[in-house]
């Protein structure tokens, strides 16, 4: 997310030391090698032009 | 209004007009970060992400094509397209009809030009989402919507850039726990807003609720709207891992996903219960 997704944004306004200090955190609940399963839900939207 | 300079290492990207001075309201960066990150970001965003996101790209293209839709003569736009990898997808879907993509991205546009390339109902330009030019029978936006500075701006110039009868479909990921209460991306939502505060939040707050009447006022009318929950499961958190793991379990329907995984290529069917895998070349 932070290397080729939409938080590297962040990288460059915040600098990579910034976010490379949160990598700790960011792992410390996770399992070092386990899936990281998620389920994240989007919104689809349909719309027509009627006029 | 309209011209930036982006220079890098490798390259000299020229913005389009009017990018330099829009606004960044709600969002974490201004437009002219969000292009040069988006720019160096393009190969591994393709590459890593776009197959993750394979599941709700089916799901829009079979909305996009079905039958209940009269569509009107004419072109299709599909707004902040990345590396364009809908573009073809798109095309094949509606036969007939030119693929336009655009993205503010000239990284993106880059990428996207190769899937272009020897496909003459294929373009794809450099341009801000905020204020599409021309007019076309339909729109196809997967992920694009929620990084823009002004939503309902956004889905309002989105309307009036189709024609009557034109339909738009658009994929979003929604603001806080609309995307998820648990799981990584809440978790990292977290950390940065104990990090930064305010300044961590990527969007006005209720900008979704504010869509529907932005579309009415330009003239026009939401078919449906509702949620769509997939599953995303990387294999590994190491970086150089993480760059190679990706795998879609779909909850409804029968789409399949791939995904590649150490020189495999994983075929993962309906309800994610059945696995083909093979070995690429």
């Amino acid at each position: 997310m932070t290397e080729c997704g939409p938080w590297h944004a962040l990288r460059l306004k915040k600098g990579d030391d910034f976010v490379d200090g949160l990598r700790d955190d960011f792992l410390a609940p996770y399992a070092v090698d386990a899936p990281l399963v998620h389920d994240p839900t989007a919104r689809v939207l349909v719309f027509r032009r009627k006029s | 209004m309209r011209l930036k300079l982006l220079l890098t290492s490798a390259r000299v990207w020229q913005f389009p007009r009017g990018m330099a001075s829009m606004t960044s309201k709600g969002t974490l960066a201004p437009a002219s970060i969000l292009a040069e990150s988006w720019s160096i970001a393009a190969e591994g965003y393709d590459e890593i992400f776009v197959p993750r996101f394979k599941p709700w790209t089916d799901n829009a293209l079979a909305l996009l094509g079905s039958t209940e839709f009269k569509l009107p003569a004419g072109d299709v736009l599909v707004p902040t397209c990345g590396p364009g990898h809908e573009l073809p997808l798109v095309a094949e879907l509606l036969k007939n009809r030119n693929v336009r993509g655009t993205d503010l991205a000239p990284g993106m546009i880059d990428v996207a030009q190769k899937r272009c390339e020897g496909n003459p109902r294929l373009s794809c330009a450099v341009e801000d989402a905020m204020a599409p030019s021309g007019e076309y029978a339909a729109l196809f936006s997967v992920f694009g919507l929620q990084q823009l500075p002004d939503h309902a701006q956004a889905i309002q110039a989105w309307t009036r850039c189709l024609k009557i009868g034109g339909v738009a479909v658009v994929i979003y990921w929604p603001m806080g726990t609309g995307v998820e209460k648990r799981g990584p991306w809440a978790h990292w939502g977290r950390l940065l807003r104990a990090a930064l505060g305010d300044g961590a939040r990527r969007g006005v707050q209720g900008w979704e609720d504010a869509l529907p009447s932005a579309i009415e006022s330009a003239g026009g009318e939401v078919l449906f709207s509702h949620p769509l929950k997939y599953r995303i499961e990387c294999r590994a958190l190491r970086r150089n891992q993480l760059q190679r793991a990706t795998r879609h379990r779909r909850d409804v329907g029968t789409v399949i996903a791939s995904a590649r995984w150490r020189g495999t290529y994983w075929f993962i069917c309906a309800q994610g219960r059945t696995r083909h895998s093979c070995s690429m070349p």
